[in-house]
């Protein structure tokens, strides 16, 4: 396993600064246009070799998100920067040699294999797009990279639908992986599948991680997952990210009241351990209406006056752990910037 | 594969027999082509009765269905009435009229509805893809008989530049066409836009192109052929049904086909006649669905792997 702390030196691999993203939707045929505020403000860095969760209830905004990293959205506002080049609004023509390095995978892994090809000639088409290799090389690759991810050879002329959600998901990273990228964004990779396939999953990526060097986005709402499988955990709520953290440090001591209502949510195989401290009530804001100041002030059981007033700037201290909460940053004190 | 084909075959073949006995017994049931059939000033009791002798007539019905069925096998399909022609010539005659007029008109319809779908799915909500859906909808909200009538009015009586009734030259041709298709086209064209569109919503089509294929292949590599699926069975109802859809024009347009064939046929109670036509009917429409069934199973790994395994 490569370090984090170590890669904190080097330059990220990707990068978004004060990113957003809003969608205009009408209610109904001539009904008002209001703005969904998906993004609001994100910065978030992603280093070579790592693993970073993005975890958060659903609708938090870190989907788009990893839509946006990938550019298949465009921010509204910001760009995303690969190596330090921006990405956002590239030409076909630039934009497609990098395509290689920067891959997705999405959430429901059968429902992405086009149902008529069969999982090799999915794995294949990876390498035809961008037109590598003779066709033999092709095959060869695809061959070894399916057997790399663990698919068995007499599975790989079945198509999609005789294939089983663990073995599909196998197909979705082949396919994503024989491209050689330097980023993977996981969508929910787990989010439709059984526990047992989960945790295949989540092996597999960490494998992968181990075995190319891959540095891996993991947006999951699964806490275990991501204290099992991440380095780096950002938390996001409404739009925004409220804590980034290692993912020791942020299991160990959650600072923002949010994380700590998350962590306490998880649920513990033997619950009388460990009280259950932080609980919050009602469901998040629209994000058509943001509330003011902090986002999270409603629902927050430590909220104070300047919290609905003031809106809190995510701060990093020395040791790269960012919160964004104005009573966390006060209690650590004026060291944390 | 090859047990399907047969299980399809043997189906195909129980279709066909039901629908040409039911048409035997209605047509018997339902009227005395002795009354129709006869010269009105000459008609006789006695050349009645010798006419239903003639043709075998007076028998009891299962015995007329016997022998009729028996004759089917040695492929004869009896005579008309009216001249005393074998009925299979009848038809034949009249068969080339009609299958110019069928087969250009399914050309325009498949090449305008489907092409017309695709379009507007892909620029869903433009003003074209707008425009497309009206001129869809309008196509198969109109009657065919209204719109025939509608058009000999414009481009016959009004402008003076089309041909009203009649075959021969190609002008003939296009309204009869126009009219057999808009229909079809403008139902075409709404339903291969909601299959593109279903098929375009998926996460194989995005995930197709966050790997880097180009729209343009990624809709003919993925798009295309998945939204095919449900049009095919589409076609095949389209195709089964056409001779049935060309009654009704040809009757308008005065078009010397099998459709007006079987209208007067069937006025005259000319028994033989509209029993060929009808068989015609029924093979068309059972082998369109064969060939969709076939078709389905190529297109889609899931079907084909569903009916072998039902087999087995």
């Amino acid at each position: 396993m490569i370090p984090p702390s170590m890669e904190s030196q080097s330059a990220p691999l990707l990068e978004t600064r004060d990113s957003a993203r809003y969608y205009r939707i009408r209610h109904g045929l001539l009904g008002a246009v209001s703005t969904v505020r998906a993004l609001d403000g994100v910065s978030i860095e992603l280093f070579a070799g790592e693993v970073l969760g993005v975890v958060g209830e659903s609708g938090c905004g870190k989907s788009t998100l990893g839509r946006l990293l990938v550019n298949m959205e465009a921010p509204t506002r910001g760009e995303v920067r690969y190596r330090g080049q921006p990405i956002t609004g590239l030409s076909r023509r630039a934009w497609r040699p990098l395509r290689r390095r920067i891959q997705i995978a999405f959430q429901d892994s059968r429902r992405s294999l086009d149902p008529r090809v069969r999982a090799l000639d999915q794995v294949r088409e990876a390498l035809e797009i961008h037109a590598i290799g003779t066709p033999s090389e092709r095959q060869e690759r695809a061959e070894a990279t399916l057997t790399v991810l663990g698919l068995e050879a007499h599975l790989w002329r079945r198509f999609p639908h005789e294939l089983s959600g663990g073995q599909c998901q196998r197909v979705v990273l082949a396919r994503a992986m024989i491209l050689e990228p330097e980023v993977l964004v996981c969508d929910e990779p787990t989010s439709a599948a059984d526990v047992s396939v989960q945790a295949q999953v989540v092996n597999l990526l960490r494998e992968l991680r181990d075995r190319t060097g891959v540095a891996i986005l993991f947006v999951s709402h699964n806490l275990g997952l991501v204290k099992y499988l991440c380095d780096r955990v950002a938390v996001m709520y409404l739009g925004e990210v409220v804590e980034i953290a290692e993912r020791d440090a942020l299991f160990a001591g959650p600072r923002h009241p949010y994380t700590q209502a998350l962590l306490s949510a998880v649920p513990i195989p033997r619950p009388r351990l460990e009280p259950r401290d932080v609980v919050i009530a009602g469901e998040p804001p629209s994000p058509t209406a943001p509330p003011s100041g902090c986002r999270f002030h409603p629902r927050c059981p430590r909220a104070e006056a300047v919290c609905r007033s003031r809106r809190p700037l995510l701060k990093a201290d020395v040791s790269r752990r960012a919160v964004a909460c104005h009573l966390a940053q006060a209690d650590a004190g004026p060291g944390s910037l | 594969m090859r047990r399907l084909l047969f299980q399809k075959c043997l189906r195909a073949i129980v279709t066909i027999w039901l629908c040409v006995t039911f048409v035997f017994v209605i047509l018997r049931l339902s009227g005395d082509p002795a009354l129709t059939i006869l010269p009105v000033n000459l008609v006789t009791p006695e050349l009645q009765a010798q006419f239903r002798e003639d043709w075998g007539l007076d028998d009891p019905l299962p015995v007329q269905y016997l022998r009729y069925f028996g004759s089917i096998f040695e492929g004869d399909m009896g005579f008309s009435f009216r001249d005393g022609r074998r009925a299979t010539t009848v038809v034949a005659e009249r068969l080339p009229k009609t299958l110019q007029l069928l087969l250009l008109s399914a050309v325009a319809t498949l090449v305008i509805g489907i092409p017309a779908g695709v379009f507007a799915a892909l620029r869903k909500n433009s003003l074209g893809d707008r425009g497309i859906m009206l001129a869809a909808v309008l196509g198969y909200s109109v009657p065919n008989f209204f719109l025939g009538v509608l058009l000999i009015l414009v481009f016959s009586v009004a402008l003076r530049v089309l041909p009203s009734s009649g075959s021969g030259a190609w002008s003939h041709l296009i309204m009869p066409v126009l009219c057999m298709s808009a229909a079809w086209a403008g139902i075409f064209a709404r339903f291969t836009r909601s299959a593109m569109l279903d098929v375009l919503n998926q996460d194989y089509v995005r995930a197709a192109r966050a790997r880097g294929l180009l729209w343009r292949t990624a809709i003919w590599r993925h798009a295309f052929p998945n939204a095919a699926i449900p049009t095919v069975t589409l076609t095949g109802l389209y195709l089964g049904g056409l001779i049935v859809n060309s009654l009704v024009v040809e009757s308008v347009f005065a078009w010397p086909g099998i459709g007006r064939l079987l209208v007067d046929s069937v006025a005259n109670r000319d028994l033989a006649v509209v029993q060929v036509i009808v068989l015609l009917a029924a093979v068309s429409m059972v082998v369109a669905n064969l060939l969709v069934d076939l078709a389905y199973g190529w297109l889609d790994p899931r079907i084909r792997d569903a009916t072998a395994s039902a087999d087995r």
